[in-house]
C-alpha cells in the first residue's frame, strides 16, 4: 500500500530532524565560538603596517574582516577591524580600515608588543633604553639586544616590591587595624576613668604608636625602592611618530611578533596562558590573570559542599530509610524536588535578608561591636554566599542520594538485619558504601551548579576586585567574612560593567572558556559515575 | 537462654544500641532541619514582606503646656515646630515672644528667646512655615507680616548634640490696603534669599502680592525690585491661597469652589493662567506637598483632593491641572493640613477635630482619629516624618510619635494603576529611585511581571517547538546508536551556566543580529521548506536502495550541512534583501513604517538565548516521557499498517502528552526565574510593550539590579522581597503541578 508523500508523514520526520539538527548546531556553534575566542586570544599575532592612500600609517593586528554591499553606491565593500592598542595615544584600542583606503601592507620586523601595567598594550617601536636619562642603548638593534636582560632584572625588582607590599606592609597595616579595634574594645568594655582601664588604654596606645612607626619606616623603604626602580626607562615611538618614556618596570611582558618563530610563539602562548591562570588581574580586571576568581570559586564551592553534602545526605537517608512513608513524606519529597526549580535569585535575596542581615547582624552585635558601624559579618561574604548556595544545591544532593538509596536492593538490607546488625550498622556498613557513587554524583552536580551560579552571589558577597584572598597566612587563616571574586561574576562584571568593553572582551572569552571547561568536566565526571552506579545495580534500576 | 544472657552482658551490645538510637536521632533531626529550612525560607519571605501591609502606629508621647514658659496670663503659644531629631523646639507666642526650648530633657530648658517688635495693642494671629520649617511668616492683627528665619545650629560636644539656636528677625512688611487682620498668607523663597514672594488674603477676601526680585545687571550691580500687586479680582470671592515656588504660580481658591492659577513671573501683574472648578462648595484649604507639585485642596464639606499639572489627556500638548487623587473626606470644613518632609504623607484636620493622615500617591488613609480637644490651632509634622505636634486652643501641646515606614505600599500600588505626579492618567510604572529627595517612588510590579512573561513567552516560542520536535525525533526516529551520544550531549547543556549564555547573547549575538534581521527572516522560511523538500527529493530520486535505507535515522545529520548552506546563502543575500524590501536599512524601515525603534538588546535576542538555555531541560523531560510510552503500543500501531510518523504523531505523542506538558511547565519555570540571561541580554527597561524588538525588565533581573541600592528594611527592600516571593510562588506552583502530572503518567504506564 503506497501512501502519498505527505500522508506518509515523511516531511514531518524531516522537520523533527531539522529541530534536532538545529539544537545540535547551536550547541556545537556555541562551544566552538567559546573555544576559538577563548584559546585564540593568547596567540601572538603578527603586527601589520598599513600605509593608507592619504599617506598616514597604521600599525595593528587584524581582528575581523567584514564585507557588505553599500546601499548608496551598490558596490561591495570590505573593511577590517584593526587592533591598534596604544590607548594612551589614540583613546581607543580598535579602529576600522576600509580595504580601498589601504595602499600598502608590510610586516615591520622591529615592531614590539608591550603588555603594560597601565593603558593596555602598546604597539610600536622602542628607540632608546636609558638609566636616569642617560642612554644605555639608542638604536633599535642595540635596544633589542639589551632589553631582555634589563627586563629580567626589573621583573625581579618588581617581584621584591610586590613581596614587600603584600608581605611586611600588609601585615603591619593589618596589625594596626586590629590594634585600633582593640582600642575601641577597651573603651567600650572597660571604664577608662579607673586606673586599670587607663593602663590598658595606655598600653594599647603605646603599641599602636610603635606599629605606626614601623609602618612609616617600611613605607619609606618602599617609596625609595619604587623611585629607584623607575630610573630605567624605555622610549616608545608609535608608528605615527609620537614618543613617550616609560619606566621599564611598568612593562609586564614584551615581544616582537614579526620576528618570532612558531616554537617561540608557542612558548609565549603557554606563558600567557599561565599568567592568565595564575596571575592577579590588572587594569580594572581587563588584563592579567583571574587567579583570585579561580581561588574564590573553588573555596566557595568547597565551603558550600561542607554545608550541603552532610545535610543533604542525612535528609535523603531520613526520607528514604527512617521516615514513615506516607502522604507527608511524599509531599516533602515533592517540595524538596521543586526547591531545585526555584529561581536562584530568590535564594540570593533570602541569603541577604536572613544570613547577611539577620544572622550576620546579630553576630556583629555580639562579637564585633567594636568595629560597628562598619559591619564584619553583617555584610556579604564568602561564608554567606556559600551557605546560600548550599541551600540552593541541597535538593540536588538529596535527590541524587535518594536515587542511590532506592537502587540498593531490599534483599541486601534484609540480609544485614537478619544477621543481627542494627539499622544504623546496616546503613553505615552496607547501604551507604554502595550509595557512595550516587552521593558523589550528587556532590559533583551540586558543585557544577554552584560554580556556575552568579545571581545569588551578586547579592551575598561577590565583588569585582577583592583586596585579599579569603585564605592567607595571617591568623585565623580562613577569613569567612571576606568578600571574594568568582569566575562567573567576573564574566558579567568585566563584560558588562567595564569602562572599555571592547578591550575587555578577550579576557571575558578566556574566563568563559575556563568556566565552561570546569563545568563540563564536573558534569561528565558525574555522568560517568552515575553510569557506573547503574551498571552495578542494573537489576534494580528505578 | 544462656547464650542470650551472655550476649546481653557483652559490653558492645549496649554501645551498639546507643549508637543506633543516637544515629536515628541525628538523622531524624537533620531531616527535620532540612524540611524546616524550606518552610523557614517561605516564612522569612512572609516576615520580610508583612510589614508593608501594617498600618502606621500613632501614639501620644507627651502632653504639656508650653504656656507655662510665658509670664503674662493673656498670652499663649500659637506655634510650635521641632528640629530633625526632636531635641529642640521653637515656640512662638501671641505677644511676639519666641523661644528655643530643649525638649529631650524633662525640664524644657529655654535655650534662647527673642521678641518680635510689636506695637501697642498689636498681637500675632497666626504663622505660616515653609515646608522645610526654616522660614516663618507671622501675621499680626494690624495686617503686618513678620518674616523670620530659624536656625537651630546643632553641634557636637563630645558625643552630645547641643544647640546654639538663632532666630533671624526681618523688618515687618505691610501690604497697602491691608490694615486689618489677614486670613492667610502664602510665600515662596525666603527673606534671606534674593527672591521672596508673599501673598496675603485679607479679611475682605481680596488677595495682595508682594514680590522682591533681584536682577543682576551687566555691571555687576544687583538691582532689587519690590513690587506690590493686587491680584485681579476673579469673579469669585477668594477663600484660600498657596504659592508654587519653583513655577512662581499663585493659586487662589474661591467661595464658589473654583481655583484660579496666576503666574507671578511677569513684572507687576498677576496673569490668570487657568481657572478650574475643584469643588462644589467654598475652597477652605490650599497647600502643597513635598516637591511643590501636588496641590492639596480641601473644601467646606470636608472633601480632600490632590491636583497637579500634567498634559491634558484630551488635548494634546496642553498642560492643565488634573484632579489626580480623591482622598478620604471629613464631615465638615477642612481647616488645616500639614505635609511630611519625607514623602507624600500629609495630615488634614476638619473644624470638628477629625484628624486624617493620608498618603497622596496611592490614596491610602493611614490613620484617622477624632480629637477630643477639638481641632488644633496649629499642627505640624516633625522633619523626619516620625511625629507630629498639635497645639490646642486650651494651650496644651500634644506630641505624637508616628511609625509610618511604608506608606507607599499597598496592594493597589503594586498591582494596580497609580496616578503619579506629572502623569496624565493612572499608569503601571516601575521607577524606584530618582535624583532628589522629592522624588516619588513608583513601585508598580505590573511592568516587571509583564516583562517576566514577555521574556518567557518569546523564549518558549522558540524553545518549545525545537525541544519537543527534537525529543520526538531522538526518541522515535533516530538511529539508536546515535541516540546514546546525542541525548546526553543535549542534556549536558542544561548545566551550562546562564552567565555564559547571557554573555554570548548580550555581547556577541545582539550586535551581530542587528544588521542581519532580513537574512534571519529569510532563513525562517527557507530552512523548514528545505527540510520538506529534501525529504521529498530523497524519496523520489532514483537513488540506490542502501542510501534510502541508511538515511532513515540519519536525517538530522543530512540537515546540518543544509542548514549551514542556507544560512550562508541567506546571509549573502542580506544586503540585497535590505535594499529591496527595507529601503536599505531594516531599522530605519522599522521606525518609519511601524514606529518601532530597534533596541540592540531586545526580546528577540532573549527569546533566542533564553530559549537555548531552556531547550535542554524541556528536551530531556519530553524525551523521557516519549521513550517511556510502552513498546506494545507502538508495535501494535505499526503492525496495523500505520507509518512511523502516524504512530509517533497519533499514538506516542498523545500518550506522552502529560509528560511533555510537564516538560513545558518546567521550562516555563526556568524561564520565569532566569536572571543573568535577561540581565545581560535585555536593556532592563521596565516598559510594557509586546514588541519583539524592544527590551523589557523581569522580576528577577529587577531584584539583581535594585537590591544593592535598597537599604535594609526600607520599602524598596521589602518590595523586592515581595517580588522574590511572587517568583517563588509562581515557580513552586508550576513545578509542583508539573511534578504531579509527571508522576501520574509514570504510574499509569507502570501499571499497564
Amino acid at each position: 500500500m503506497k501512501k502519498t508523500f505527505f500522508t506518509s508523514g515523511t516531511p514531518f520526520i524531516w522537520l523533527t530532524g531539522l529541530a534536532t539538527a538545529l539544537g545540535l548546531l547551536m550547541i556545537v556553534g556555541l562551544l566552538l565560538l567559546i573555544l576559538v575566542n577563548g584559546l585564540g586570544i593568547f596567540w601572538p599575532q603578527s603586527l601589520q603596517q598599513f600605509t593608507l592612500k592619504d599617506g598616514s600609517v597604521v600599525l595593528g593586528e587584524i581582528w575581523e574582516k567584514e564585507t557588505h554591499d553599500n546601499y548608496d553606491t551598490g558596490r561591495e565593500e570590505t573593511r577590517y577591524r584593526i587592533k591598534t592598542a596604544n590607548r594612551d595615544f589614540y583613546g581607543l584600542d580598535f579602529r576600522w580600515l576600509k580595504e580601498e583606503d589601504i595602499s600598502k601592507t608590510q610586516l615591520p620586523a622591529t615592531a614590539w608588543v608591550l603588555e603594560r601595567q597601565a593603558w593596555g598594550q602598546f604597539f610600536g617601536f622602542i628607540i632608546r633604553l636609558s638609566n636616569n636619562g642617560v642612554a644605555l642603548a639608542s638604536d633599535e638593534l642595540n635596544v633589542a639586544a639589551q632589553l631582555p636582560e634589563w627586563h629580567e632584572k626589573m621583573l625581579a625588582v618588581a617581584d621584591e616590591i610586590h613581596q614587600l607590599e603584600k608581605g611586611s606592609i600588609a601585615r603591619i597595616s593589618m596589625q594596626i587595624e586590629n590594634m585600633r579595634l582593640e582600642r575601641r574594645k577597651v573603651i567600650l568594655r572597660q571604664d577608662t576613668t579607673t586606673a586599670s582601664g587607663r593602663a590598658a588604654l595606655r598600653r594599647v596606645d603605646a603599641e599602636l604608636a610603635s606599629l605606626e612607626r614601623q609602618y612609616q619606616e617600611l613605607e619609606k623603604e618602599l617609596m625609595q625602592r619604587i623611585t629607584d626602580s623607575r630610573a630605567i626607562t624605555i622610549t616608545l615611538r608609535t608608528i605615527d611618530g609620537q614618543e613617550k618614556e616609560l619606566p621599564l618596570i611598568d612593562v609586564v611582558r614584551m615581544w616582537q611578533p614579526n620576528r618570532m618563530s612558531a616554537p617561540e610563539k608557542a612558548g609565549l602562548y603557554a606563558a600567557r596562558v599561565w599568567e592568565f591562570l595564575s596571575g592577579e588581574p590588572r587594569e580594572a580586571n581587563m588584563e592579567g590573570g583571574v587567579f583570585p576568581a579561580i581561588f574564590g570559586t573553588v573555596l566557595m564551592v568547597i565551603l558550600m559542599s561542607i554545608a550541603a553534602v552532610p545535610i543533604g545526605v542525612l535528609t535523603a537517608v531520613y526520607l528514604r530509610e527512617y521516615a514513615k512513608q506516607g502522604p507527608v513524606v511524599r509531599a516533602v519529597r515533592i517540595a524538596v524536588n521543586n526547591m531545585a526549580g526555584v529561581p536562584s535569585i530568590v535564594y540570593g535575596i533570602f541569603g541577604l535578608g536572613f544570613f547577611v542581615y539577620t544572622v550576620g547582624g546579630t553576630i556583629d552585635q555580639l562579637f564585633y561591636a567594636e568595629a560597628l558601624p562598619s559591619p564584619t559579618y553583617g555584610t556579604g561574604g564568602i561564608l554567606w554566599a556559600s551557605l546560600t548556595l548550599a541551600l540552593l544545591t541541597l535538593p540536588v544532593v538529596v535527590v541524587a542520594t535518594e536515587e542511590g538509596l532506592a537502587a540498593v536492593p531490599r534483599s541486601i538490607r534484609d540480609g544485614s538485619l537478619a544477621l543481627g546488625a542494627t539499622k544504623f550498622e546496616t546503613l553505615w556498613r552496607i547501604i551507604l558504601p554502595s550509595t557512595s557513587p550516587a552521593i558523589l554524583t550528587g556532590t559533583i552536580l551540586a558543585i557544577a551548579r554552584a560554580a556556575g551560579e552568579v545571581a545569588p552571589l551578586m547579592v551575598t558577597g561577590v565583588v569585582k576586585l577583592a583586596p585579599s584572598l579569603p585564605l592567607d597566612s595571617t591568623f585565623p587563616y580562613l577569613h569567612l567574612e571576606r568578600k571574594f571574586m568568582h569566575l562567573g561574576f567576573h564574566i558579567y562584571d568585566v563584560g558588562f560593567q567595564s569602562p572599555n568593553v571592547e578591550a575587555a572582551l578577550p579576557i571575558v572569552y578566556a574566563t568563559t572558556l575556563l568556566l565552561v571547561l570546569i563545568i563540563l568536566i564536573l558534569n561528565l565526571t558525574a555522568i560517568l559515575l552515575r553510569n557506573r552506579l547503574y551498571a552495578r545495580f542494573s537489576v534494580t534500576k528505578i | 537462654m544462656q547464650t542470650k544472657h551472655a550476649h546481653d552482658k557483652q559490653p558492645g551490645k549496649r554501645m551498639r544500641m546507643l549508637v543506633d538510637t543516637l544515629a536515628r536521632r541525628v538523622i531524624t533531626f537533620s531531616g527535620m532541619l532540612a524540611i524546616i529550612s524550606i518552610a523557614g525560607l517561605l516564612l522569612s519571605f512572609i516576615l520580610e514582606v508583612w510589614p508593608l501591609w501594617k498600618n502606621p502606629r500613632v501614639e501620644i508621647t507627651e502632653r504639656w503646656h508650653p504656656g507655662e514658659l510665658l509670664s503674662s496670663p493673656d498670652n499663649h503659644i500659637i506655634a510650635a515646630v521641632t528640629e530633625e531629631y526632636r531635641q529642640a523646639m521653637f515656640l512662638l507666642s501671641r505677644k511676639g515672644q519666641a523661644f528655643f526650648v530643649q525638649t529631650d530633657t524633662p525640664e524644657h530648658t529655654v535655650l534662647a528667646s527673642y521678641e518680635f517688635s510689636l506695637q501697642e495693642e498689636e498681637y500675632l494671629t497666626g504663622v505660616e512655615f515653609s515646608i522645610d520649617g526654616h522660614t516663618a511668616l507671622a501675621m499680626s492683627n494690624t495686617g503686618r507680616i513678620f518674616p523670620a528665619v530659624l536656625d537651630y545650629n546643632p553641634w557636637f560636644n563630645g558625643d552630645q548634640r547641643v544647640f546654639s539656636p538663632k532666630l533671624n528677625l526681618f523688618d515687618p512688611i505691610q501690604l497697602p490696603g491691608t490694615e486689618g487682620a489677614l486670613q492667610a498668607v502664602a510665600f515662596s523663597g525666603s527673606p534671606e534669599e534674593e527672591n521672596f514672594v508673599i501673598a496675603a488674603l485679607t479679611a475682605e477676601n481680596s488677595v495682595h502680592v508682594w514680590k522682591r526680585t533681584v536682577e543682576s545687571s551687566l555691571f555687576g550691580d544687583d538691582e532689587i525690585t519690590e513690587t506690590r500687586i493686587v491680584v485681579p479680582p476673579t469673579d469669585a470671592v477668594a477663600t484660600a491661597l498657596s504659592i508654587e515656588g519653583p513655577a512662581q504660580a499663585l493659586y487662589v481658591g474661591a467661595r464658589d469652589g473654583s481655583i484660579s492659577k496666576f503666574s507671578l513671573d511677569v513684572e507687576d501683574e498677576a496673569v490668570l493662567l487657568q481657572k478650574f472648578q475643584a469643588a462644589e462648595t467654598p475652597i477652605t484649604l490650599l497647600g502643597f506637598l513635598i516637591g511643590e507639585r501636588s496641590l492639596v485642596v480641601g473644601d467646606a464639606t470636608g472633601n480632600v483632593s490632590v491636583w497637579f499639572e500634567a498634559f491634558d489627556p484630551e488635548q494634546a500638548g496642553v498642560r492643565t491641572m488634573l484632579r489626580a487623587h480623591t482622598l478620604a473626606s471629613h464631615n465638615t470644613k477642612v481647616i488645616r493640613y500639614s505635609p511630611s518632609q519625607r514623602d507624600r504623607t500629609f495630615f488634614t484636620v476638619s473644624a470638628d477635630g477629625d484628624l486624617i493622615m493620608h498618603f497622596s500617591t496611592n490614596e491610602r488613609t493611614l490613620y484617622r482619629r477624632k480629637l477630643e480637644q477639638g481641632s488644633p490651632l496649629f499642627m505640624r509634622f516633625t522633619p523626619k516624618g516620625n511625629g507630629a505636634l498639635l497645639l490646642f486652643p486650651d494651650g496644651e501641646l500634644v506630641e505624637l510619635a508616628i511609625d509610618n515606614p511604608h506608606p507607599e505600599a499597598s496592594f493597589k500600588a503594586y498591582f494596580g494603576k497609580i496616578w503619579y505626579e506629572g502623569y496624565s492618567r493612572p499608569e503601571y510604572v516601575w521607577q524606584s529611585s530618582g535624583g532628589s529627595d522629592e522624588f516619588e517612588p513608583k513601585l508598580g510590579l505590573v511592568p516587571l511581571i509583564f516583562g517576566t512573561f514577555k521574556g518567557t513567552v518569546y523564549a518558549l516560542l522558540f524553545a518549545l517547538p525545537v525541544a519537543i520536535f527534537a525529543a520526538l525525533y531522538v526518541s522515535q526516529f533516530m538511529h539508536p546508536r546515535l541516540r546514546g551520544i546525542i541525548k546526553p550531549t543535549i542534556e549536558l547543556m542544561a548545566a551550562l551556566p546562564s552567565v555564559i549564555i547571557g554573555f554570548i547573547g548580550g555581547l556577541w549575538l545582539a550586535p551581530r543580529i542587528q544588521p542581519v534581521i532580513p537574512a534571519l527572516l529569510l532563513m525562517l522560511v527557507l530552512v523548514p521548506v528545505s527540510a520538506v523538500l529534501l525529504g521529498w527529493l530523497l524519496r523520489t530520486l532514483p537513488l540506490p536502495a542502501f542510501v534510502k535505507q541508511r538515511s532513515g535515522g540519519m536525517e538530522f545529520i543530512i540537515m546540518m550541512p543544509v542548514i549551514l548552506t542556507i544560512a550562508w546563502f541567506s546571509f549573502s543575500l542580506n544586503d540585497g534583501l535590505q535594499s529591496w524590501l527595507f529601503a536599505g536599512n531594516f531599522q530605519q524601515w522599522l521606525v518609519e513604517t511601524a514606529n518601532v525603534t530597534y533596541d540592540q538588546r531586545n526580546a528577540f535576542v532573549v527569546g533566542l538565548v533564553m530559549g537555548f538555555a531552556v531547550i535542554p531541560i524541556i528536551f530531556t523531560i519530553s524525551e523521557d516521557a516519549l521513550s517511556n510510552v510502552p513498546a506494545t503500543l507502538t508495535a501494535g500501531s505499526l503492525a496495523l499498517g500505520a507509518t512511523q510518523w502516524q504512530t509517533a504523531w497519533k499514538i506516542v505523542l498523545p500518550s506522552a502528552s502529560p509528560g511533555i506538558f510537564s516538560a513545558a511547565m518546567i521550562g516555563l519555570g526556568r524561564a520565569v526565574g532566569e536572571t543573568m540571561i535577561v540581565l545581560m541580554a535585555t536593556g532592563n527597561t521596565p516598559v510594557m510593550d509586546w514588541n519583539i524588538f524592544n527590551g523589557f525588565r523581569t522580576l528577577s533581573a529587577n531584584i539583581a539590579v535594585e537590591i544593592p541600592e535598597a537599604p535594609e528594611g526600607g520599602t524598596l527592600f521589602r518590595t523586592l522581597f515581595l517580588a522574590a516571593l511572587l517568583l517563588f510562588l509562581i515557580t513552586f506552583v508550576v513545578n509542583t503541578a508539573a511534578d504531579i502530572i509527571r508522576t501520574r503518567m509514570h504510574k499509569k504506564y507502570q501499571s499497564s
